[in-house]
């Protein structure tokens, strides 16, 4: 399968989704966003960690800093009761746009073209 | 963590983003070499995915949104030591912008002070001062107080109204015995401004009443001075006068109310002349709150309306008289907004010119710095970035020099406002509040983008040229603006020699009035008569008598009188005048200017007698009533005929038989003929008082003293002549005539003190920009003079080629300057006088000032340019 770019935007929301399962550091969102969709969501470094301090200095995520399963310290991230509230409405807007997109896709008559 | 936050946290947070990032890289390593790679293979990968590290950090610092502040204290940082590393510079830019913004500061707090702010009362919008007023003039006249009396019982405008007088008590005790400046109040004057006293109470309507207890409110200092500050003070005893009050007041330390006033005495008590006769306006002014929702002008139809009533009902005193109301605040301001403006723009003339100047020096900086500014443009810097660098600089320029110039203004201010003559209202409210220092802040900033913008625009960032053309020679471009920086500046500069140039000249011409007596050698003072003198008006007569005789004794005296208005003080005094027989004045009776002399007068003043004859000791009480009257009102009343025997109707006094004529004198200024046809006077005699008016004298008479030798050294002679055997007759307002109309032009002298102070800083600092743009260009062109001279040419011609390039623009500098100050100084011509707004000798004596100076300015460079060595020259830089 191809690898693909994750679109404009939603990055955030995967982190946030991610965030949400427990606390968890950089390299670990990176891990689990690549595992979970089955290697088709290639993350990028040079835009995770933005999106991360970005997310961290608009109050949706918080962080600490602890020692993690190599005996280092980590920064862990941590999903805020702000962000929870934001991961609820953009997980929404996306349901809502994925379905408008299919019920677009799905317009019969289209298939012969 | 908000953005201020994580601005002060900067470094710990860079450390975290650093170990972060770092984690992330080592267990991306782990991994590969957990799926077999080997560990160069593993590293190299890992770097490979991750990519740029500092464009990751970049970003991340992005994120924080605390660039914009991050990168300007970068400037301000950069901009503070650029500064520091060009101290003379910096210094030389931050002096010139202190005065401009000082000067702009100090008259701003001026103008907030006296134009701006409320007046110091509870709602001063409300408050209105009520007159008494000449019906065919309208002509503003102090109230007589049978009529105020009527006024606040029939206006319904008024949610309060209260008459004020002032006056003055010698008091004997707690303390020192002192004549104290005083002030006879109605009950609920302080009601009517909305100030509470801080300890006691004001006076209720039963003690403002003929026959009450005497009861007193008194001033804060004073009460600090003589009562220790105690609250045992009401209820205390004041001994003044001769009666004993009883303290119920104290008046909050900062109140003031057309002046400062230590004592207050209900009016009401008041039992002499002054309060009783309809027709008697002894200086009693009123000061009213409206009701709410009266205008001023309802207010004033109601007034009108009371007057015609009084006068149908008093025709023999009120036929003449109405009353009228104006704003508190226009009474109090009066007419002074024009020259504070007048001020404002002329301040805002020496910023101006300081501006220029500091573009100057920046304009010339920035040529040696086209070279940093080509390596930083080469590094990656865009234009506009390095535009706002600059800027920087300029707006920190601004903001020190704004700094040092408040506290420049806080000390000029506070010293003129001591030392200069009293010609400013409200000068207690004039100070550095919030809106003053949010105003220096505003030109700070507005004028460090004023200057700093030109020079910053102008800077080439270009590599190629910066790099190649390095820090020598000069762009046609730059030398232009220079040039028109040094135009402006002196064209500015001779606008502020110009309006200096016409006001000293008008004082000049005030000197050389001649006021009709002479003013040389003649001593002012008010007496009051001993406490013990005053129990009948014949032992007053007595008294005054005496005083007189021991003065005239006295070493170093020629001649003394007594007078009961001194000319050219701020103090008035008139009756009306008729020809007809009838007792009382007609409708429309003119006023002529009164004085009631002692014999001896005319001597004293040096005032030549025309017909006739002066009063003499044989012109008493009892005799037939006699006046003395100017040629004035000998010409109006009795043209082309001999006044003398002839008879004369004045108000209070009756039919009178005029015995002479003398010389007419200036009455309150020495401009006064600008304002209007000379005003007639006339002299009642002293000794023709009559008894009921001898009470009047009780608070003082003026005594006029001529002297051989200069009369501030007879000084102390005369007050112990005055104070008598029983050593308790204080004399006070001391002053020689030459002060007195020294004070008379008090508000053309400090404006005459400020514009010259404004014009030589301009005049300052219109040289240094002269004098610094020539020598940059000297010192920019050593190499060419040096081939000159190496070539021939004498230094002669090298001063010349200089002296030719800065005439040029001082001359075009002075032509537009003549222009400007042409169209300008019309806005002066209320100011002048005995002098056209384009007086000649002015214009032309300040175009040869700044001529003469700004040569001096080019000469001493061109100077230095031509004395250097060729050699050296040729081998410069």
């Amino acid at each position: 399968m191809d690898k693909s770019d994750i679109p404009q935007g939603t990055l955030d929301l995967l982190i946030l989704k991610v965030a949400a399962l427990g606390p968890i550091h950089g390299y670990a969102i990176a891990q689990r966003l690549q595992q979970v969709s089955r290697d088709v969501l290639q993350v990028q470094q040079g835009s995770l960690y933005p999106a991360l301090h970005r997310l961290e200095n608009k109050g949706y995520l918080a962080s600490e800093w602890r020692e993690s399963d190599t005996g280092r310290e980590a920064k862990f991230y941590r999903l805020t009761a702000k962000g929870k509230k934001q991961l609820k409405a953009e997980a929404a807007s996306w349901d809502r746009l994925i379905e408008a997109v299919g019920l677009v896709m799905r317009m019969p008559g289209s298939e012969g073209v | 963590m908000n953005w201020l936050g994580r601005l002060v946290h900067k470094k710990r947070l860079e450390l975290q983003l650093q170990k972060e990032l770092q984690e992330h890289l080592e267990r991306q390593i782990a991994d590969f070499v957990r799926s077999g790679l080997s560990e160069a293979e593993a590293l190299r990968k890992a770097r490979l995915q991750f990519g740029g590290v500092e464009q990751v950090k970049e970003e991340c610092r992005d994120a924080r949104r605390t660039r914009w502040l991050e990168s300007t204290l970068q400037d301000v940082r950069f901009a503070a030591r650029t500064l520091r590393k060009n101290p003379g510079f910096a210094l030389a830019a931050i002096c010139t912008l202190a005065l401009g913004i000082g000067a702009n500061t100090a008259i701003f707090s001026v103008i907030n002070g006296v134009i701006l702010r409320p007046l110091p009362y509870r709602d001063p919008g409300r408050l209105v001062s009520v007159a008494e007023q000449l019906r065919a003039s309208g002509e503003n006249y102090a109230f007589s107080y049978p009529d105020f009396l009527d006024v606040q019982r029939a206006s319904t405008s008024f949610q309060s109204i209260a008459a004020y007088r002032n006056s003055g008590l010698n008091v004997t005790s707690p303390g020192e015995p002192a004549y104290v400046h005083s002030r006879q109040v109605s009950a609920g004057f302080l009601a009517v401004l909305g100030i509470d006293p801080v300890l006691g109470r004001e006076f209720r309507p039963e003690e403002d009443r003929r026959g009450a207890a005497p009861v007193a409110i008194i001033g804060y200092s004073f009460w600090q001075e003589r009562f220790g500050g105690s609250p045992k003070a009401i209820g205390a005893r004041l001994m003044a006068s001769g009666n004993a009050y009883t303290v119920i007041g104290i008046l909050p330390s900062n109140f003031r109310f057309n002046g400062d006033r230590q004592i207050l005495t209900p009016i009401g008590q008041n039992d002499t002349i002054a309060t009783q006769k309809r027709d008697m306006y002894s200086g009693i002014e009123a000061v009213a709150r409206l009701n709410p929702d009266v205008t001023i002008e309802r207010a004033n139809s109601e007034l009108k309306a009371i007057g015609i009533r009084l006068a149908r009902e008093y025709p023999e005193t009120n036929s003449r008289m109405t009353f009228g109301a104006e704003t508190l605040r226009q009474q109090v301001v009066g007419d002074i907004g024009p020259t504070l403006f007048l001020l404002a723009g002329a301040v805002g003339l020496v910023l101006l010119i300081a501006c220029a100047n500091v573009a100057n020096l920046f304009l010339a900086r920035s040529l040696s710095r086209t070279r940093e500014f080509a390596i930083r443009a080469a590094l990656g810097a865009g234009r506009g970035r390095m535009v706002r660098q600059l800027l920087t600089e300029s707006v920190l320029l601004g903001l020190i020099g704004g700094t040092a110039g408040v506290l420049l203004a806080t000390a000029a201010t506070g010293w003129s406002l001591r030392h200069l003559p009293d010609w400013l209202p409200r000068t207690q409210d004039v100070r550095v509040d919030g809106r003053v220092l949010l105003f220096a802040l505003a030109i700070s900033v507005i004028t460090g983008i004023v200057f700093g913008l030109t020079p910053a625009l102008r800077q080439r960032f270009d590599l190629e040229t910066g790099l190649r053309q390095g820090s020598r020679g000069t762009s046609p471009g730059v030398r232009r603006l220079q040039g028109s920086f040094v135009v402006a500046e002196l064209a500015l500069a001779l606008i502020l020699l110009t309006g200096s140039g016409l006001m000293m000249r008008t004082i000049l011409q005030l000197w050389a009035v001649n006021p009709g007596f002479d003013p040389h050698n003649l001593l002012t003072m008010t007496v009051t008569l001993s406490p013990k003198a005053t129990s009948n008006p014949a032992l007053m007569r007595t008294a005054w008598k005496q005083i007189l005789e021991r003065v005239r004794s006295t070493p170093g005296v020629q001649a003394a009188a007594l007078d009961s208005v001194v000319p050219m003080s701020s103090d008035t005094q008139s009756v009306a005048y008729w020809t007809s027989p009838e007792t009382t004045p007609p409708k429309n009776a003119p006023t002529a200017w009164t004085y009631t002399p002692s014999p001896g007068y005319l001597r004293t003043m040096k005032i030549p007698l025309l017909r006739g004859r002066f009063f003499t000791d044989q012109d008493r009480v009892g005799t037939q009533p006699v006046i003395v009257i100017d040629e004035t009102l000998a010409k109006r009343v009795f043209p082309g005929e001999d006044p003398v025997g002839k008879a004369l109707s004045i108000q209070l006094m009756g039919r009178v038989r005029i015995i002479g004529v003398v010389g007419a004198i200036k009455h309150h200024s020495l401009d006064e003929d600008a304002s209007g046809p000379p005003e007639p006077a006339l002299y009642v005699p002293f000794l023709q008082f009559p008894d009921e008016f001898m009470a009047l004298t009780t608070n003082g008479m003026d005594l006029l003293v001529r002297t051989s030798v200069n009369p501030l050294s007879v000084v102390q002679a005369v007050k112990q002549s005055v104070l008598g055997p029983t050593r308790d007759q204080p004399v006070r307002d001391l002053a020689t005539m030459e002060q007195t109309m020294g004070d008379s032009m008090a508000r053309r002298r400090g404006m005459l003190f400020l514009l010259a102070i404004f014009a030589g800083v301009a005049l300052a600092l219109a040289s240094i920009g002269i004098y610094s743009v020539i020598s940059y260009a000297t010192s920019r062109r050593v190499q060419e003079v040096g081939v000159r001279m190496a070539l021939g040419a004498q230094p002669r011609q090298v001063v010349r080629l200089f002296m030719r390039q800065g005439l040029l623009m001082v001359l075009i500098g002075i032509g537009v300057g003549m222009a400007a100050s042409f169209a300008l100084m019309r806005l002066m011509v209320k100011l002048l006088y005995g002098v056209s707004p384009a007086d000649p000798i002015t214009f032309s004596a300040v175009a040869l000032l700044l001529c003469a100076i700004a040569c001096a300015a080019i000469y001493v460079p061109a100077r230095r340019a031509a004395r250097v060595d060729p050699m050296v020259a040729l081998r410069y830089e």
